[in-house]
């Protein structure tokens, strides 16, 4: 329990190290603010008004303080650009990232059949199955993502129109739901299987390689009956590990997946908020990616040890 | 597309039409009042309509519109609002004491339906409609409103972006309810265009600001034909008609925007009926795709702005004429134009587009002439050329690529300093820079070249980012705006543009021109010289 | 995933000098997966370093009356906008992507040697103030690090290997720092201590050595990613800029034109295709030949 706690105490102050080191990265980015807002064609006095009016002419160490002071009233701020509460901005926005993040896993987790079935094939001597399904595995987390999207885009929306790539998403029409996210969705995936399918194959192989297993097949155990009751079971935890560590660059990969569908999730919100230079709103969306993803690997570090005692906390 | 050729010609007839109506205008004794035109009705002949008579079109039941728009406004409050997706919108809530005929950006008759100019050109008269509404339900439109609206601009406090539009503004009166007088503090025939329907000249109501305070943007609240009723942020916006607008009950009924930023998935849009209109395509290969579609038209704004190579007459080689003009002569822009964006640029050989009635071409010419552009360089201390940066805002695209391979040739070695939008605003807006590039859409060639020429406008203070200074030109502008003779004036302006064009603190580079999508069931949309669309006009026809 | 031993498929012959031989290739070539990666990497990097002395295009020339070619024997993989061949910009890219690759993938294994190290062995604050630091940097979702300090610091080759092993030096410590408090408590260590063995001694002769081969797989994998990274950040438009070709703006400066001219954007992207794929073989190569059970 003790270490389980110590780890969780780690926890804000990792979230206040993110905090810090975003406000400082955002202010040393060439150009604020006011420069965006003003638009083109404004001259210095407007400007500068504008600067002024958004309170960004203060010491920094005056709008930090301020800023952290805010956040411990749960307090987000408001975008610089458009007026509106930053809770409410990433509230709108959180749903998508989350389904998008989501689907992708649950979809990923065909690399584990993928995994399971190539270390059968090794197991039985067919090694040129098992080279061909981790050669496929290999070549697909090889692709880079955005290019992967494009390819889609090209041939599913703009060759064939079998799917959307604008339009609002309508949460309660599933079936033009379903259409407006089957790509990006895709796409996520793809990432996700390289990893888990050599992870799976791993353990399977592992797994069906142990003395049990060679006892149970000795006795004459059905071979399928084998791989689904013990193996798997064995298995899962590495799998879930995997998922777990995988989850960092699925959030990274939201990002650029949700501007190239032009969906308006967490991701766009970001890197609009980056190149706009809405600090309050980039902070809060990373404030949430980074406890999004420190929630995650907390869960997983305690699935982790939960099943293994061996593996210590620390 | 069988249309598209027909338009153009109708175009040129039109145009040659209104040049001559204007000499014969500018014949009258120049004197006392101005002629107040009352807005052209959407002719047919323009670039919209397609049918041959809109007063025989049978209309549909539904009168709806689906929008495409291309970038998500930040807010509709007059005195911060800015670019051109935000302006669109803008446009049809609010109305300015005049507006701009969408031909020729000269200001017709909107909130006022008269003025009179006084001989000075430092007082100005409006004449108020008795009969125009507010939307929303605050009421009948009267002086006061007119006065609080500009000395909000004014007032230091407002931070207004436009403030110094309204800095010739000594005094404003209302003598009576529909009266305003307007006292300026240096004679300005040009005011006009500052009080239209564009940025600071827009009317808003006292209370309605007071009320939502900085939530306004968000809410605003006009005395045009629509008003905002919906706004799902990065999704979509809804205007809908206001039937206590001045000019009558809009035909069209209800607009919806819907947000779609890449113009691929725009064109799927169009093309599949999600919208009826897009607005903006800017990529030439999406265009002429376009173009070949018989079920859809392409609307145009013809030349409607000029992009110019600002060059920062401080860095040492841009202080000879002979440099600058070499520049001139170094790259092959016409050529440009024609291969790589035929249909979105045109050669340009003035500071400001060709529509301006003050606009003239009797000036000198710089063609294509890479010999003589190293011949000058030579002549200026630069017989192996020099290296220069140029200020860009993202990646290059092809035309800008070329014209650096142009430059290669003639021994100038250009390079490009790439930032992203906020730093590109902030450097180019004061001034951090060798070589930088503008585009300004305008309908009052003052904006343009007292923005451009004039020493009180050197960034960082206002638009002149070559630091150009030249006293006799100076005199000549200033002597412009206060010329109430008509041809007295553009002889001015045109000297003042001949100067420019032998100094060439800035290089015309191309002219642009602005092209959205319609179905040709659409019609009355027309694209005005500052690429924004008014909705009043648009009548739906009934389609299958 | 050992593979069938190469040495089988050999005639015999001479015993001795065979025997040799099959010794000297098994170390160098221990296995498939190895060997695959390596073939693929080779020929590519080869190609990609001798681009400039090929009689192939200049990357950077425009000839716009060649524009939007497509693919065809004179013309192998298109031409863009501007006319320039896709090959020799495809090439040219290609170049780049492996030197940012390689050159942020080996900074980032020196400095996690030694952050690394030093973390783990000296213990205390030093470790734990490293450990803090490793955590925020590594709740980032990493493109965004790389995304804000190349914004920051300005465009260029030098700005993006910088940005990418600031993105690669947490998980480079964090490894290097688990082996060596593995290896701390091991029995030749002690010894060593006891010996009064100076600590920068120990360090360079026992823990560092024991530590590099899964150092160097991790490194491999980080190239790919750094690779695939510096891609990303081309496509948005931060690192390389035009005219000078990246496999990632190559691919953003096709994507107006996938309708027309295809061959822009999806060629460039086999490129990084290939080369992740190669170097994924080779680490997984480098792996099962340490050991394959090793868990990262």
């Amino acid at each position: 329990m003790k270490p389980l706690l110590r780890r969780l105490a780690t926890v804000p102050l990792t979230t206040l190290g993110v905090v810090t080191l975003v406000f400082l990265m955002l202010r040393l980015l060439p150009g604020d603010p006011a420069s965006f807002i003003a638009g083109e064609n404004a001259n210095a006095q407007a400007v500068a008004a504008i600067r002024e009016k958004l309170g960004l002419n203060g010491p920094i160490l005056l709008q930090y303080v301020h800023y952290v002071g805010a956040l411990l009233r749960l307090d987000l701020g408001h975008s610089l650009l458009t007026g509106l509460p930053v809770a409410s901005i990433l509230k709108q926005s959180l749903p998508i990232t989350l389904t998008l993040a989501g689907s992708s896993v649950v979809l990923s987790t065909l690399a584990i059949p993928l995994g399971c079935g190539a270390a059968w094939f090794r197991s039985h001597g067919r090694t040129a199955l098992d080279h061909a399904l981790t050669l496929f595995a290999l070549g697909v987390d090889a692709l880079p993502a955005f290019w992967v999207a494009l390819v889609f885009v090209l041939f599913f929306s703009l060759r064939l129109g079998w799917f959307p790539i604008s339009g609002g998403l309508v949460w309660t029409d599933l079936p033009s739901l379903s259409l407006r996210l089957a790509m990006p969705i895709v796409v996520l995936a793809l990432a996700q299987i390289a990893a888990l399918a050599r992870v799976t194959r791993t353990a399977m192989i592992e797994a069906l390689g142990e003395d049990y297993a060679r006892t149970a097949r000795a006795l004459g155990t059905p071979e399928l009956s084998l791989v689904f009751h013990h193996a798997l079971r064995n298995a899962a935890l590495p799998v879930l590990t995997v998922i777990g560590l995988g989850f960092g660059r699925l959030l990274a990969g939201t990002v650029l997946i949700e501007s190239l569908f032009s969906l308006p999730g967490l991701g766009s919100r970001l890197l609009d908020g980056i190149f706009g230079r809405d600090y309050p709103v980039v902070q809060g969306a990373i404030l949430l990616y980074a406890s999004l993803f420190i929630a995650v690997n907390v869960l997983t570090d305690i699935l982790y040890t939960q099943a293994d005692p061996r593996v210590k906390l620390s | 597309m069988a249309t598209g050729n027909g338009l153009g010609r109708r175009n040129v007839t039109r145009r040659a039409l209104l040049r001559a109506a204007a000499t014969a205008a500018a014949a009258m004794p120049a004197a006392a009042a101005l002629a107040c035109n009352s807005r052209p009705s959407a002719a047919p002949g323009s670039s919209s309509s397609s049918g041959p008579s809109e007063a025989n079109i049978k209309l549909a039941d539904a009168q709806e519109l689906l929008v495409r728009i291309y970038d998500e406004p930040t807010g509709f409050d007059p005195a911060s609002i800015f670019r051109i997706e935000a302006e669109n919108v803008a446009v049809n809530i609010y109305s300015g004491l005049t507006t701009f005929d969408s031909k020729s950006g000269e200001p017709i008759a909107d909130l006022a339906e008269h003025w009179e100019i006084a001989p000075d050109a430092k007082t100005f008269t409006f004449k108020l409609r008795p009969n125009a509404q507010w939307q929303s339900d605050y009421g009948r439109v009267t002086s006061a409103d007119v006065r609080y609206s500009y000395e909000r601009i004014l007032n230091p406090s407002t931070r207004s972006s436009y403030r110094a539009e309204l800095n010739n503004v000594d005094a404003i009166e209302t003598p009576d309810d529909l009266t305003v007088v307007i006292k300026l503090k240096a004679p300005d025939v040009n005011f006009l265009y500052q009080v239209g329907n564009y940025h600071q000249g827009q009317i808003v109501k006292r209370e309605a600001v007071e009320k939502f305070g900085d939530a306004y943007p968000r809410n605003p609240v006009g005395t045009g034909p629509y008003k905002l009723t919906s706004w799902t942020p990065n999704s979509q916006m809804v205007l809908e008609a206001h039937d206590g607008y001045f000019r009558g009950k809009p035909t069209l009924r209800k607009v919806t925007y819907r947000l779609i930023k890449d113009e691929n998935a725009a064109e799927v849009a169009i093309r599949n009926g999600e919208v009826a209109v897009a607005m903006n395509f800017a990529l030439n290969e999406t265009l002429q795709r376009l173009a070949k579609d018989t079920t859809l038209v392409l609307l145009k704004s013809d030349a409607y702005a000029n992009n110019l190579a600002v060059l920062n007459l401080d860095f040492k080689p841009f202080s000879d004429v002979r440099v600058r003009q070499a520049m001139a002569y170094a790259v092959d822009y016409a050529s440009i134009a024609k291969r790589l964006a035929p249909l979105t640029q045109s050669p340009a050989d003035n500071l400001i587009p060709p529509f301006m009635p003050v606009y003239t071409s009797d000036v000198p010419h710089y063609g294509y002439n890479v010999d003589k552009a190293k011949e000058l360089l030579k002549a200026a201390g630069y017989p192996n050329g020099f290296s220069v940066k140029l200020l860009q805002g993202g990646p290059p695209d092809a035309p800008t690529q070329l014209r650096q391979s142009m430059y290669a040739d003639a021994g100038i070695k250009l390079d490009f300093d790439i930032v992203d939008t906020a730093a590109l605003n902030r450097r180019r807006g004061t001034g951090e820079y060798e070589i930088a590039g503008r585009l300004y859409p305008a309908v009052n060639p003052d904006t343009l070249l007292f923005g451009y020429l004039h020493p009180d406008n050197i960034v960082p203070q206002g638009l002149n980012g070559a630091k150009y200074n030249n006293a006799t030109l100076t005199a000549k502008l200033e002597a412009a705006r206060a010329e109430t003779n008509v041809d007295k004036r553009k002889a001015l302006y045109a000297e003042v543009e001949k100067i420019a064009m032998t100094d060439l603190p800035y290089l015309p580079m191309y002219t642009a021109n602005v092209y959205w999508a319609a179905y040709p069931w659409v019609h009355g949309v027309t694209v005005n010289k500052l690429a924004e669309a008014e909705w009043y006009p648009v009548k739906i026809e009934a389609h299958g | 995933m050992r593979m069938v031993d190469v040495s089988r498929s050999l005639p015999t012959g001479p015993a001795l000098g065979l025997d040799q031989l099959r010794a000297g290739v098994r170390r160098v070539l221990p296995n498939a997966s190895y060997t695959a990666g390596a073939a693929i990497l080779l020929p590519v990097v080869l190609l990609a370093l001798t681009a400039p002395w090929l009689p192939i295009a200049d990357p950077l020339k425009p000839h716009v009356l060649l524009s939007f070619s497509p693919p065809s024997f004179a013309h192998p993989l298109g031409t863009d906008k501007l006319g320039r061949e896709i090959l020799s910009r495809t090439l040219a890219g290609l170049r780049i992507s492996l030197l940012v690759g390689f050159a942020s993938a080996a900074l980032a294994l020196l400095v996690g040697l030694v952050v690394g190290t030093l973390a783990g062995y000296l213990g205390k604050g030093v470790d734990r103030a490293v450990t803090a630091a490793v955590d925020v940097l590594l709740s980032f979702p990493a493109l965004l690090l790389a995304i804000t300090a190349v914004a920051v610091f300005g465009n260029g080759i030098v700005q993006v290997i910088l940005a990418l092993t600031v993105a690669g030096l947490p998980l480079a410590i964090r490894l290097q720092r688990a082996l060596t408090l593995g290896l701390k408590s091991r029995a030749y260590i002690d010894a060593a201590r006891l010996a009064n063995a100076p600590a920068w001694w120990i360090l360079i002769r026992h823990v560092v050595p024991n530590t590099l081969p899964p150092m160097i797989v991790v490194a491999s994998l980080h190239a790919s990613n750094a690779i695939i990274a510096e891609a990303t950040l081309s496509f948005l438009g931060l690192g390389i800029t035009p005219p000078h070709p990246s496999l990632g703006n190559l691919i953003a400066e096709g994507r107006p034109f996938l309708q027309d001219a295809w061959w822009i954007s999806t060629m460039p992207g086999i490129a990084i295709a290939l080369v992740s794929v190669s170097l994924h073989l080779f680490s997984d190569g480098v792996r099962e030949h340490l050991d394959p059970r090793l868990s990262i």
